[in-house]
């Protein structure tokens, strides 16, 4: 469903590449874990994906489509929640909702509708954003990305600040919805949520995928993703210079 | 509707709920201009129409004791402005010196003398306060040269030239120059008579300027806040274009500003008036208005956008936004009337769009003229506007595609 292949990003002025000739293939209505330290080319790996960002070179396909040549149609098929709290904080939940699925060419009333019922929001429509707790702006966050009946979810961070009820509310959700058909790419820095939700990951590290498959492929017998992680990526710290 | 008809209309939508929402933002645009207009018309009232007058606190200390000097007094105090007060309460201490009723009546005598260079010695001293404004000074120093000279005139008609009274009464009426048949008046556009400028004409289109274009505060602190929190982000997702995000914010800044302008409009015409102020006058052409109102807020709009595409926090855009319009307003005469700057800070108003927005509004509303009239300001203020909206366009574009996202 999601095919990277031979991507390159290097930022002007930067001495190392954001991402060093990485290939990925997500393959459809799974649940794909991306992991990495701090730097590591998470966030700029999915910016390509989204087509926010522009890679140097290598070319990524969503269902068969070419972003390069096709870029509406993968659009359409993409639903993103980006890790910042990406909705307009002065206007309610409703607001924000009908803002984002007329801006979403695929949305409709019932995909507003059905956004709103996975994240559990009906009764919450009359707040305003700001004033919502840290798990129910994640969620709102969370309902924005799936206006427009997404057939590929991108998630960064998507339980970051959240309290142990909302994070399982949010991994079931997303759960149900890989078991809808939707291939989900979920980025995070909690190995156990990988555990929990994914059968397969990717482990970037300085621009580089140093290793990607099945988790039990990852793991060395008995051992726990973190451990392999750190196996894989070291413990230097990554944001220290 | 097609989606980016759609797209468009939700976008404008969020806008102005938002700014409905913005308390600050709105104080901002209307109550700070609203107070300027009203502080700024009603204390300017009096600088502005010719025949106020001046008012000083004066004390006379009559040193010489004399028929004529006593007379000089008099005459002096029948004047309009001198109020008398003690000497240490005084603006000006006028000396009258020893000496002054006997050299008055000798004055003429000695006149051939004194043109051949030889130093007159000074009957009047005038010691001014160092806070009295030089033009107050000057004012008050021709009033009392004029006292003297109606004494020293009434003096040699009387006791020189022999006039009886009916030839005096002649003499000081031809002698006055306030009653020299000299006609003055404004001139319009089209060499009709003009309204007469006042403090509330000068203030209303200077305040409304500075408060359209005080919109790059609320308007770069907002996108900068959208760029902060991943909004920007999310509309690059779904493919909303950087010419339809800039379109949409241009819009409903475009209606505040309208708004901006009736509210200030109506200010000057009802609030000022009731408070005791002058009451502004529109002008004759009703589409001139418009027409450099949009063209000023087009200015407006695109340097906003121009300060929000570059700027990377709230506090950049508040302190960049707020001098670039305190820099652009003092230079382009709307905190100084440009008519009493120098000659060097007049040709120098010129860079300031503000500036030629005022001229444009002054076309309309000062010299009564059409919108023809202010069409060339109005160009001058669409070109600004739209190269600063081209900019922007582009150093959106550039950042979105290549720079803003975080590795």
């Amino acid at each position: 469903m999601i095919r990277l292949e031979h991507l390159n990003k290097r930022y002007p002025g930067a001495a190392q590449a954001a991402l060093d000739d990485v290939s990925l293939h997500v393959p459809r209505g799974g649940l794909f874990g991306l992991l990495g330290p701090n730097g590591a080319g998470k966030t700029t790996l999915m910016s390509i994906l989204t087509g926010t960002l522009t890679a140097d070179s290598g070319s990524v396909t969503i269902g068969g489509h070419a972003l390069a040549q096709e870029p509406a149609t993968v659009r359409a098929l993409l639903g993103y929640a980006p890790q910042e709290l990406a909705f307009y904080p002065g206007l309610t939940v409703a607001e924000n909702l009908e803002l984002f699925a007329c801006l979403t060419p695929r949305a409709t009333a019932h995909s507003l509708a059905r956004a709103q019922e996975v994240a559990d929001l009906k009764a919450h429509r009359g707040k305003r954003a700001e004033t919502l707790s840290g798990g129910l702006k994640r969620r709102l966050n969370f309902a924005i990305a799936l206006l427009g009946e997404p057939q590929v979810l991108c998630l960064d961070e998507a339980t970051a600040g959240v309290d142990p009820q909302s994070r399982n509310f949010l991994i079931e959700a997303v759960r149900n919805l890989a078991q809808d058909g939707v291939t989900v790419l979920y980025s995070t820095h909690y190995m156990e949520e990988i555990e929990r939700l994914c059968a397969s990951a990717a482990i970037l590290d300085q621009g580089q995928l140093v290793a990607q498959g099945p988790l039990d492929a990852l793991r060395i017998e008995g051992e726990r993703l973190e451990a392999a992680f750190l196996r894989l990526t070291h413990t230097r710290l990554r944001d220290s210079i | 509707m097609p989606y980016p008809m759609r797209a468009f209309a939700a976008l404008c939508g969020k806008e102005l709920r938002l700014l409905s929402r913005d308390r600050h933002g709105l104080l901002v645009l209307f109550a700070v201009p609203t107070l300027f207009i009203l502080i700024m018309s009603l204390s300017l009232r009096d600088a502005f129409r010719a025949d106020a007058g001046f008012s000083i606190a004066v004390s006379v200390i009559d040193e010489d004791g004399g028929t004529l000097a006593h007379d000089f007094v008099g005459t002096l105090w029948q004047q309009q402005g001198f109020r008398q007060v003690a000497a240490e309460d005084a603006d000006v201490v006028i000396h009258v010196v020893p000496g002054f009723s006997e050299f008055l009546a000798t004055r003429h005598e000695l006149a051939a003398s004194f043109r051949d260079g030889v130093a007159e010695p000074p009957m009047l001293q005038l010691e001014f306060q160092p806070s009295v404004l030089p033009q107050l000074r000057a004012a008050a120093a021709l009033s009392v040269r004029q006292c003297l000279l109606s004494v020293q005139s009434d003096y040699l008609m009387a006791e020189v030239m022999g006039y009886s009274d009916a030839e005096m009464q002649t003499m000081r009426y031809l002698g006055d120059p306030r009653r020299l048949p000299v006609e003055e008046r404004y001139r319009s556009a089209d060499g009709t008579p003009a309204v007469t400028p006042t403090s509330v004409q000068q203030n209303v289109p200077a305040w409304l300027i500075f408060a359209m274009f005080f919109a790059v505060i609320p308007l770069a602190s907002a996108f900068v806040v959208e760029r902060q929190q991943g909004s920007l982000l999310r509309l690059r997702v779904l493919g909303v274009s950087s010419t339809l995000l800039l379109a949409s914010k241009v819009l409903p800044y475009y209606l505040v500003n309208l708004l901006q302008m009736v509210v200030m409009i109506a200010i000057g015409v009802w609030l000022v008036p009731a408070l005791g102020g002058d009451r502004f006058t529109v002008g004759h052409s009703v589409f001139g208005l418009w027409m450099i109102g949009t063209a000023t807020s087009l200015a407006a709009i695109g340097l906003a956008l121009l300060v929000a595409v570059r700027v990377r926090t709230t506090l950049q855009a508040t302190i960049a936004g707020g001098a670039i319009s305190l820099i652009l307003a003092a230079l382009g005469g709307v905190m100084v009337p440009k008519l009493v700057m120098p000659a060097t800070m007049q040709q120098l108003t010129g860079v300031s769009p503000m500036a030629w927005s005022l001229e444009g509004f002054w076309d309309i509303v000062l010299r009564q003229g059409g919108w023809q009239d202010a069409l060339p300001e109005a160009m001058s203020l669409a070109g600004f506007g739209l190269s600063c909206l081209a900019l922007a366009a582009g150093l959106l574009r550039r950042n979105s595609t290549n720079t803003t996202t975080t590795p």
